[in-house]
Protein backbone atom coordinates (compact mmCIF):
# COMPACT_ATOMS: atom_id res chain seq x y z
CA UNK A 1 0.00 0.00 0.00
CA UNK A 2 2.42 2.12 1.09
CA UNK A 3 4.53 1.32 -2.06
CA UNK A 4 1.56 2.51 -3.99
CA UNK A 5 1.03 5.53 -2.42
CA UNK A 6 4.89 6.30 -2.83
CA UNK A 7 4.42 5.81 -6.60
CA UNK A 8 1.18 7.61 -6.64
CA UNK A 9 2.97 10.46 -5.47
CA UNK A 10 5.57 10.35 -7.76
CA UNK A 11 3.86 10.42 -10.51
CA UNK A 12 1.56 13.30 -9.60
CA UNK A 13 4.89 14.97 -9.19
CA UNK A 14 6.11 14.20 -12.54
CA UNK A 15 2.67 15.23 -14.13
CA UNK A 16 2.60 18.18 -11.86
CA UNK A 17 -0.66 17.57 -10.06
CA UNK A 18 -1.65 17.66 -6.41
CA UNK A 19 -0.62 14.68 -4.66
CA UNK A 20 -3.40 14.69 -2.26
CA UNK A 21 -6.16 14.58 -5.24
CA UNK A 22 -4.29 11.86 -7.59
CA UNK A 23 -2.93 9.47 -4.81
CA UNK A 24 -5.36 10.38 -1.64
CA UNK A 25 -2.22 11.73 0.37
CA UNK A 26 -1.97 13.01 3.73
CA UNK A 27 -2.16 16.70 3.77
CA UNK A 28 -1.16 18.67 6.76
CA UNK A 29 -2.18 22.27 7.15
CA UNK A 30 -0.48 23.74 10.30
CA UNK A 31 -1.54 27.15 11.31
CA UNK A 32 0.81 28.80 13.92
CA UNK A 33 1.84 26.25 16.38
CA UNK A 34 -1.27 25.65 17.92
CA UNK A 35 -3.74 23.83 15.07
CA UNK A 36 -2.65 21.18 12.95
CA UNK A 37 -5.61 19.85 10.23
CA UNK A 38 -5.15 16.31 8.70
CA UNK A 39 -6.65 15.67 6.08
CA UNK A 40 -6.84 12.07 4.86
CA UNK A 41 -5.94 10.46 7.42
CA UNK A 42 -6.11 6.56 7.89
CA UNK A 43 -7.30 7.36 11.70
CA UNK A 44 -5.85 7.89 15.22
CA UNK A 45 -2.91 5.33 16.82
CA UNK A 46 -2.41 6.74 20.42
CA UNK A 47 -3.61 9.70 21.67
CA UNK A 48 -1.93 11.85 24.67
CA UNK A 49 -1.58 15.08 25.91
CA UNK A 50 1.92 15.00 24.75
CA UNK A 51 2.02 12.34 21.79
CA UNK A 52 -0.57 12.11 19.48
CA UNK A 53 0.01 9.41 16.45
CA UNK A 54 -2.08 9.56 13.34
CA UNK A 55 -2.19 6.29 10.71
CA UNK A 56 -1.63 8.42 7.77
CA UNK A 57 -1.52 5.10 5.46
CA UNK A 58 1.71 3.47 5.38
CA UNK A 59 3.49 6.24 7.15
CA UNK A 60 2.90 7.19 10.96
CA UNK A 61 2.66 10.62 11.52
CA UNK A 62 4.02 11.64 15.44
CA UNK A 63 2.66 14.67 17.04
CA UNK A 64 4.97 15.91 20.21
CA UNK A 65 3.39 18.66 21.61
CA UNK A 66 2.10 20.16 25.19
CA UNK A 67 -1.59 19.81 25.77
CA UNK A 68 -2.47 17.99 22.45
CA UNK A 69 -6.22 17.61 22.46
CA UNK A 70 -8.51 16.57 18.97
CA UNK A 71 -10.51 19.67 18.05
CA UNK A 72 -12.85 18.09 15.85
CA UNK A 73 -12.35 14.76 13.78
CA UNK A 74 -14.51 12.66 10.93
CA UNK A 75 -13.72 9.92 8.63
CA UNK A 76 -11.67 11.95 6.47
CA UNK A 77 -10.57 15.21 8.22
CA UNK A 78 -8.66 15.92 11.93
CA UNK A 79 -8.01 18.76 14.18
CA UNK A 80 -5.11 18.68 16.71
CA UNK A 81 -5.00 21.48 18.84
CA UNK A 82 -2.37 22.83 21.69
CA UNK A 83 1.08 23.64 21.43
CA UNK A 84 2.82 21.57 18.70
CA UNK A 85 6.51 21.07 18.91
CA UNK A 86 7.23 18.86 16.13
CA UNK A 87 6.02 16.56 13.29
CA UNK A 88 7.25 13.41 12.67
CA UNK A 89 7.13 10.68 10.08
CA UNK A 90 7.68 7.09 11.10
CA UNK B 1 -24.99 28.85 20.65
CA UNK B 2 -23.42 25.45 19.89
CA UNK B 3 -23.32 24.79 23.63
CA UNK B 4 -27.14 25.70 23.57
CA UNK B 5 -27.96 23.25 20.57
CA UNK B 6 -26.08 20.57 22.34
CA UNK B 7 -27.58 21.18 25.66
CA UNK B 8 -31.31 21.12 23.87
CA UNK B 9 -30.02 17.70 22.46
CA UNK B 10 -28.78 16.61 25.46
CA UNK B 11 -25.18 14.82 25.77
CA UNK B 12 -23.57 11.77 27.59
CA UNK B 13 -19.94 12.44 28.95
CA UNK B 14 -17.91 9.12 28.71
CA UNK B 15 -14.46 6.94 29.68
CA UNK B 16 -13.45 4.94 27.69
CA UNK B 17 -11.43 2.47 29.73
CA UNK B 18 -9.08 -0.67 27.63
CA UNK B 19 -5.89 -1.49 25.65
CA UNK B 20 -6.56 0.72 22.92
CA UNK B 21 -9.38 3.65 23.53
CA UNK B 22 -8.18 5.34 20.61
CA UNK B 23 -10.14 2.58 18.72
CA UNK B 24 -13.11 4.15 19.76
CA UNK B 25 -12.12 7.61 18.27
CA UNK B 26 -11.96 5.68 14.83
CA UNK B 27 -14.81 4.21 15.28
CA UNK B 28 -16.93 7.56 15.71
CA UNK B 29 -15.10 9.11 13.00
CA UNK B 30 -16.03 6.11 10.90
CA UNK B 31 -19.34 6.36 11.79
CA UNK B 32 -20.27 9.89 11.67
CA UNK B 33 -20.72 10.04 16.07
CA UNK B 34 -19.65 13.75 16.80
CA UNK B 35 -17.31 14.10 19.75
CA UNK B 36 -15.98 16.67 21.65
CA UNK B 37 -13.58 17.92 24.81
CA UNK B 38 -11.77 14.24 24.60
CA UNK B 39 -9.00 14.53 27.24
CA UNK B 40 -6.60 11.39 28.06
CA UNK B 41 -7.06 10.50 31.35
CA UNK B 42 -4.09 8.30 31.24
CA UNK B 43 -2.45 5.84 28.83
CA UNK B 44 -5.06 3.64 29.10
CA UNK B 45 -8.77 5.58 29.29
CA UNK B 46 -9.47 8.72 27.72
CA UNK B 47 -12.97 11.24 28.34
CA UNK B 48 -15.36 12.36 25.99
CA UNK B 49 -18.29 13.83 25.08
CA UNK B 50 -20.90 12.70 22.60
CA UNK B 51 -24.71 13.35 21.96
CA UNK B 52 -27.22 11.49 24.01
CA UNK B 53 -28.84 9.66 20.74
CA UNK B 54 -25.42 8.47 19.42
CA UNK B 55 -24.98 6.85 22.93
CA UNK B 56 -26.85 3.77 22.32
CA UNK B 57 -24.81 3.17 19.45
CA UNK B 58 -21.33 3.60 21.09
CA UNK B 59 -22.82 1.96 24.28
CA UNK B 60 -22.83 -1.50 21.26
CA UNK B 61 -19.13 -1.19 21.51
CA UNK B 62 -19.14 -1.84 24.91
CA UNK B 63 -17.00 -4.85 25.79
CA UNK B 64 -15.65 -4.88 21.85
CA UNK B 65 -11.80 -4.17 20.98
CA UNK B 66 -10.97 -4.83 24.31
CA UNK B 67 -12.48 -1.35 25.32
CA UNK B 68 -15.09 -0.84 27.74
CA UNK B 69 -17.58 2.49 27.78
CA UNK B 70 -18.40 3.86 30.94
CA UNK B 71 -21.61 6.25 31.15
CA UNK B 72 -20.13 9.25 33.93
CA UNK B 73 -22.66 12.21 33.65
CA UNK B 74 -25.51 13.43 31.26
CA UNK B 75 -26.59 17.03 30.74
CA UNK B 76 -29.83 18.31 28.69
CA UNK B 77 -31.84 16.72 26.31
CA UNK B 78 -34.28 14.47 28.26
CA UNK B 79 -33.07 15.76 31.89
CA UNK B 80 -34.11 19.34 31.16
CA UNK B 81 -37.92 17.58 30.15
CA UNK B 82 -37.76 15.48 33.08
CA UNK B 83 -37.01 17.93 34.95
CA UNK B 84 -39.87 20.48 33.50
CA UNK B 85 -42.51 17.95 34.35
CA UNK B 86 -41.27 17.68 37.91
CA UNK B 87 -41.71 21.49 38.21
CA UNK B 88 -44.87 22.31 36.00
CA UNK B 89 -45.78 24.84 38.48
CA UNK B 90 -42.88 26.81 38.36
CA UNK B 91 -42.63 26.43 34.79
CA UNK B 92 -46.37 27.50 34.20
CA UNK B 93 -45.49 30.47 36.03
CA UNK B 94 -42.58 31.69 33.57
CA UNK B 95 -44.59 31.47 31.02
CA UNK B 96 -47.45 33.35 32.38
CA UNK B 97 -44.60 35.58 33.61
CA UNK B 98 -43.36 35.89 29.71
CA UNK B 99 -46.18 36.80 28.17
CA UNK B 100 -47.25 39.33 30.75
CA UNK B 101 -43.99 41.08 29.89
CA UNK B 102 -45.36 40.38 26.33
CA UNK B 103 -48.44 41.72 26.80
CA UNK B 104 -47.19 45.04 29.23
CA UNK B 105 -44.61 45.56 26.96
CA UNK B 106 -47.47 47.04 24.84
CA UNK B 107 -47.96 49.90 27.18
CA UNK B 108 -45.70 52.48 28.11
CA UNK B 109 -44.52 52.59 31.81
CA UNK B 110 -41.52 54.83 30.70
CA UNK B 111 -41.13 58.37 29.23
CA UNK B 112 -38.09 60.45 29.17
CA UNK B 113 -37.72 63.86 27.43
CA UNK B 114 -34.60 64.79 26.23
CA UNK B 115 -33.35 68.04 24.84
CA UNK B 116 -35.39 70.61 26.44
CA UNK B 117 -33.43 73.44 28.36
CA UNK B 118 -36.16 76.04 28.79
CA UNK B 119 -39.27 74.00 28.42
CA UNK B 120 -40.23 72.04 31.53
CA UNK B 121 -40.00 68.66 31.65
CA UNK B 122 -43.84 68.72 33.35
CA UNK B 123 -45.21 70.99 30.28
CA UNK B 124 -44.25 68.60 27.56
CA UNK B 125 -45.29 65.76 29.78
CA UNK B 126 -48.79 67.59 30.04
CA UNK B 127 -48.99 68.47 26.30
CA UNK B 128 -48.17 65.14 25.41
CA UNK B 129 -50.92 63.07 27.95
CA UNK B 130 -53.24 65.47 26.16
CA UNK B 131 -52.28 63.83 23.23
CA UNK B 132 -52.62 60.30 24.48
CA UNK B 133 -49.18 59.77 25.24
CA UNK B 134 -49.06 58.80 29.17
CA UNK B 135 -48.24 56.13 31.46
CA UNK B 136 -50.65 53.37 30.77
CA UNK B 137 -50.92 54.48 26.77
CA UNK B 138 -51.67 51.35 24.19
CA UNK B 139 -48.48 52.61 22.12
CA UNK B 140 -49.40 50.43 18.80
CA UNK B 141 -52.39 52.65 18.59
CA UNK B 142 -50.07 56.13 18.67
CA UNK B 143 -48.98 57.76 15.51
CA UNK B 144 -45.26 59.73 16.24
CA UNK B 145 -46.51 61.90 13.54
CA UNK B 146 -49.59 62.76 14.76
CA UNK B 147 -48.50 63.19 18.25
CA UNK B 148 -45.67 65.43 16.69
CA UNK B 149 -48.18 67.57 14.83
CA UNK B 150 -50.61 68.27 17.89
CA UNK B 151 -47.40 68.77 20.19
CA UNK B 152 -46.07 71.91 17.51
CA UNK B 153 -49.34 73.39 17.45
CA UNK B 154 -49.69 73.36 21.10
CA UNK B 155 -46.01 74.51 22.17
CA UNK B 156 -44.20 76.62 19.77
CA UNK B 157 -41.85 77.25 21.35
CA UNK B 158 -41.04 73.78 20.05
CA UNK B 159 -39.59 73.61 16.66
CA UNK B 160 -39.34 70.19 16.42
CA UNK B 161 -39.59 66.94 18.48
CA UNK B 162 -39.73 63.09 17.77
CA UNK B 163 -40.99 60.61 19.19
CA UNK B 164 -39.28 56.59 19.63
CA UNK B 165 -41.51 53.96 21.18
CA UNK B 166 -38.97 51.16 22.30
CA UNK B 167 -41.21 48.09 23.97
CA UNK B 168 -42.52 50.05 27.01
CA UNK B 169 -40.02 53.06 26.77
CA UNK B 170 -41.03 56.40 24.76
CA UNK B 171 -37.76 58.75 24.21
CA UNK B 172 -38.81 62.47 23.46
CA UNK B 173 -36.41 64.10 21.99
CA UNK B 174 -37.30 67.79 21.97
CA UNK B 175 -35.45 70.44 20.25
CA UNK B 176 -36.91 74.16 21.42
CA UNK B 177 -36.93 77.15 19.08
CA UNK B 178 -34.38 79.71 18.68
CA UNK B 179 -35.75 83.11 19.30
CA UNK B 180 -35.09 85.28 15.93
CA UNK B 181 -32.84 87.69 16.45
CA UNK B 182 -33.64 91.03 16.60
CA UNK B 183 -33.36 92.81 12.72
CA UNK B 184 -31.63 96.00 12.56
CA UNK B 185 -31.79 98.98 10.41
CA UNK B 186 -28.31 99.56 9.18
CA UNK B 187 -29.84 103.23 7.08
CA UNK B 188 -30.96 104.28 10.58
CA UNK B 189 -28.56 106.63 11.81
CA UNK B 190 -27.23 106.36 15.07
CA UNK B 191 -25.13 107.55 17.35
CA UNK B 192 -22.54 105.62 19.77
CA UNK B 193 -22.49 106.51 23.53
CA UNK B 194 -20.60 105.69 26.55
CA UNK B 195 -22.06 102.86 28.33
CA UNK B 196 -19.94 102.74 31.67
CA UNK B 197 -18.01 106.42 32.53
CA UNK B 198 -14.35 105.44 32.50
CA UNK B 199 -11.16 106.52 30.96
CA UNK B 200 -11.09 106.23 27.08
CA UNK B 201 -7.87 104.44 26.61
CA UNK B 202 -7.97 103.37 22.35
CA UNK B 203 -10.87 104.62 19.92
CA UNK B 204 -11.54 102.71 16.09
CA UNK B 205 -14.09 105.06 14.55
CA UNK B 206 -15.10 103.58 11.73
CA UNK B 207 -18.12 105.46 10.72
CA UNK B 208 -19.58 108.41 12.40
CA UNK B 209 -17.52 111.79 13.82
CA UNK B 210 -15.44 111.24 16.36
CA UNK B 211 -16.13 113.41 19.29
CA UNK B 212 -13.61 112.37 22.36
CA UNK B 213 -10.32 111.00 22.13
CA UNK B 214 -7.70 108.56 23.95
CA UNK B 215 -7.23 109.97 27.32
CA UNK B 216 -10.92 111.57 27.71
CA UNK B 217 -12.59 110.90 30.59
CA UNK B 218 -16.36 110.12 29.70
CA UNK B 219 -19.11 109.98 31.85
CA UNK B 220 -22.48 107.06 31.15
CA UNK B 221 -24.49 108.44 28.39
CA UNK B 222 -21.93 110.65 26.56
CA UNK B 223 -22.15 110.89 23.31
CA UNK B 224 -18.93 109.74 21.49
CA UNK B 225 -18.88 109.46 17.88
CA UNK B 226 -21.95 111.23 16.63
CA UNK B 227 -24.16 110.21 13.23
CA UNK B 228 -24.16 113.67 11.73
CA UNK B 229 -21.09 114.02 9.83
CA UNK B 230 -20.12 117.49 7.96
CA UNK B 231 -19.79 117.55 4.38
CA UNK B 232 -17.67 120.51 2.73
CA UNK B 233 -19.13 119.86 -0.29
CA UNK B 234 -23.28 119.45 0.59
CA UNK B 235 -25.63 119.50 3.33
CA UNK B 236 -25.37 117.07 6.24
CA UNK B 237 -25.19 113.48 6.24
CA UNK B 238 -26.93 111.41 8.58
CA UNK B 239 -24.63 108.02 9.39
CA UNK B 240 -24.99 104.81 11.58
CA UNK B 241 -21.91 105.65 13.64
CA UNK B 242 -20.03 102.42 13.94
CA UNK B 243 -16.68 102.36 16.35
CA UNK B 244 -14.76 100.08 18.98
CA UNK B 245 -14.30 102.52 22.34
CA UNK B 246 -12.18 100.82 25.00
CA UNK B 247 -12.12 102.52 28.18
CA UNK B 248 -10.80 101.67 31.83
CA UNK B 249 -13.18 101.21 34.19
CA UNK B 250 -13.29 100.79 37.50
CA UNK B 251 -15.63 98.60 39.83
CA UNK B 252 -16.76 98.44 43.41
CA UNK B 253 -18.91 95.59 44.47
CA UNK B 254 -19.91 93.87 47.79
CA UNK B 255 -21.31 90.67 48.82
CA UNK B 256 -22.40 89.63 51.91
CA UNK B 257 -23.02 86.22 54.37
CA UNK B 258 -24.60 86.09 57.53
CA UNK B 259 -21.79 84.62 60.14
CA UNK B 260 -24.68 82.09 61.54
CA UNK B 261 -26.78 79.70 60.07
CA UNK B 262 -29.61 77.58 60.90
CA UNK B 263 -28.44 73.61 60.60
CA UNK B 264 -30.68 70.51 60.07
CA UNK B 265 -29.70 68.22 62.70
CA UNK B 266 -31.57 64.69 61.79
CA UNK B 267 -33.21 62.69 64.88
CA UNK B 268 -32.98 59.30 65.25
CA UNK B 269 -35.58 57.32 63.89
CA UNK B 270 -36.01 57.58 60.46
CA UNK B 271 -39.98 56.27 59.24
CA UNK B 272 -39.61 54.28 56.03
CA UNK B 273 -42.84 53.41 54.30
CA UNK B 274 -43.56 50.92 51.59
CA UNK B 275 -46.04 50.56 48.85
CA UNK B 276 -46.26 48.56 45.68
CA UNK B 277 -47.02 50.39 42.29
CA UNK B 278 -49.27 48.48 39.56
CA UNK B 279 -50.03 50.57 36.87
CA UNK B 280 -51.82 53.76 38.04
CA UNK B 281 -52.73 51.79 41.27
CA UNK B 282 -50.75 52.23 44.60
CA UNK B 283 -51.48 50.01 47.47
CA UNK B 284 -50.02 51.69 50.45
CA UNK B 285 -48.43 49.19 53.18
CA UNK B 286 -48.58 52.33 55.94
CA UNK B 287 -52.10 53.70 57.26
CA UNK B 288 -50.87 57.53 57.42
CA UNK B 289 -48.83 59.17 55.19
CA UNK B 290 -49.60 62.50 57.45
CA UNK B 291 -46.80 64.34 58.33
CA UNK B 292 -46.92 64.30 62.61
CA UNK B 293 -44.04 66.95 62.77
CA UNK B 294 -43.23 70.07 62.15
CA UNK B 295 -39.76 69.67 61.01
CA UNK B 296 -39.27 67.01 58.99
CA UNK B 297 -37.70 65.50 55.45
CA UNK B 298 -40.04 63.48 53.53
CA UNK B 299 -38.16 61.99 50.59
CA UNK B 300 -39.68 59.92 47.97
CA UNK B 301 -38.46 56.88 45.74
CA UNK B 302 -40.51 55.06 42.69
CA UNK B 303 -38.62 52.25 40.73
CA UNK B 304 -40.60 49.75 38.09
CA UNK B 305 -39.21 46.75 37.67
CA UNK B 306 -37.21 46.55 34.08
CA UNK B 307 -35.23 44.04 32.69
CA UNK B 308 -32.20 46.83 30.99
CA UNK B 309 -33.56 49.93 29.50
CA UNK B 310 -35.80 47.81 27.41
CA UNK B 311 -38.36 46.27 29.03
CA UNK B 312 -40.31 48.23 32.01
CA UNK B 313 -42.92 46.44 34.44
CA UNK B 314 -45.85 48.23 35.17
CA UNK B 315 -45.11 47.10 38.99
CA UNK B 316 -42.79 49.28 40.75
CA UNK B 317 -41.90 49.97 44.49
CA UNK B 318 -42.60 53.24 46.39
CA UNK B 319 -40.40 54.21 49.03
CA UNK B 320 -41.11 56.92 51.44
CA UNK B 321 -38.54 58.32 53.92
CA UNK B 322 -39.60 60.75 56.70
CA UNK B 323 -36.85 61.97 59.12
CA UNK B 324 -37.28 64.60 61.42
CA UNK B 325 -35.18 67.12 62.05
CA UNK B 326 -34.46 69.98 64.60
CA UNK B 327 -32.28 73.33 63.75
CA UNK B 328 -29.52 74.66 65.46
CA UNK B 329 -27.61 78.08 65.44
CA UNK B 330 -24.12 77.45 64.18
CA UNK B 331 -21.26 79.79 63.06
CA UNK B 332 -19.82 79.41 59.43
CA UNK B 333 -16.23 79.04 58.73
CA UNK B 334 -15.19 82.68 58.13
CA UNK B 335 -12.86 81.73 55.46
CA UNK B 336 -14.85 79.07 53.52
CA UNK B 337 -17.07 82.16 53.22
CA UNK B 338 -15.05 84.49 52.05
CA UNK B 339 -13.29 82.53 49.36
CA UNK B 340 -16.70 81.81 48.09
CA UNK B 341 -18.12 85.17 48.42
CA UNK B 342 -14.31 85.92 46.32
CA UNK B 343 -15.45 83.81 44.02
CA UNK B 344 -18.77 84.81 43.46
CA UNK B 345 -17.57 88.51 43.01
CA UNK B 346 -15.16 87.96 40.40
CA UNK B 347 -17.80 85.64 38.32
CA UNK B 348 -20.56 89.17 38.55
CA UNK B 349 -17.73 91.12 37.77
CA UNK B 350 -16.80 89.09 34.44
CA UNK B 351 -20.90 88.79 33.92
CA UNK B 352 -20.79 93.08 33.96
CA UNK B 353 -17.87 93.48 32.33
CA UNK B 354 -19.29 90.58 29.08
CA UNK B 355 -15.25 89.79 27.68
CA UNK B 356 -13.15 92.94 28.89
CA UNK B 357 -9.92 92.38 30.59
CA UNK B 358 -9.72 92.40 35.07
CA UNK B 359 -6.30 94.85 34.82
CA UNK B 360 -6.43 94.48 38.74
CA UNK B 361 -8.19 93.58 42.01
CA UNK B 362 -8.33 93.38 45.02
CA UNK B 363 -10.75 91.96 47.88
CA UNK B 364 -11.49 93.63 51.63
CA UNK B 365 -13.36 91.17 54.09
CA UNK B 366 -14.51 92.71 56.86
CA UNK B 367 -17.31 91.49 59.77
CA UNK B 368 -19.38 92.86 62.44
CA UNK B 369 -21.37 91.06 64.99
CA UNK B 370 -23.77 89.09 62.05
CA UNK B 371 -22.85 89.70 58.76
CA UNK B 372 -19.36 89.31 56.71
CA UNK B 373 -18.94 91.46 53.91
CA UNK B 374 -16.66 91.04 50.88
CA UNK B 375 -15.87 94.35 48.74
CA UNK B 376 -13.99 93.62 45.30
CA UNK B 377 -12.47 96.44 44.09
CA UNK B 378 -11.00 96.48 40.41
CA UNK B 379 -10.20 98.37 37.45
CA UNK B 380 -11.01 96.91 34.03
CA UNK B 381 -10.28 97.41 30.46
CA UNK B 382 -13.77 97.58 28.38
CA UNK B 383 -15.61 98.22 25.04
CA UNK B 384 -18.23 100.99 26.43
CA UNK B 385 -19.55 101.82 23.54
CA UNK B 386 -23.23 101.37 23.11
CA UNK B 387 -25.34 102.47 20.29
CA UNK B 388 -28.15 104.65 20.55
CA UNK B 389 -30.90 106.10 18.27
CA UNK B 390 -30.09 109.54 17.02
CA UNK B 391 -32.22 112.55 18.02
Amino acid sequence: MGNFNDKAELLADRLDLPADALAGSTKLSLCGRRRLMIENHHGIISYGENTTEVDCGGVKLIIRGDGLSIGAMDKKDMLICGRIISLEFE
Amino acid sequence: MNKLYDLARGTVRLEVTGAQPESLLNFCAENGIEFWDTSPCDDFAIYMTIHASDYPKLSGQNGKNGCEVKHIASRGGKNISRAIKRRWIFCIFCGLCIKLLAISSMFLWSIDIEGNENISDGEIMRALSECGVEYGAFWPALSSEEVRSSILMKMPDIAWMSLNVSNSRAVVVIHERIEKPEIINEKAPCDIIAEKSGIITKLSVLEGKQLVYAGDTVVKGDILVSALMDSETGDDRYVRAMAIVEADTWYEISAQTPLYEERKVEKTGKDSDFSVVIGKKRINFYSDSRNNSISCDKINKLRYISLGKAFVLPIGFASQRTAEYETETAQIDVNEAAERLKSTLIKELERRIDGGEIVSANFSVSQDDALLTVTLRAQCRENIAKEAAYD
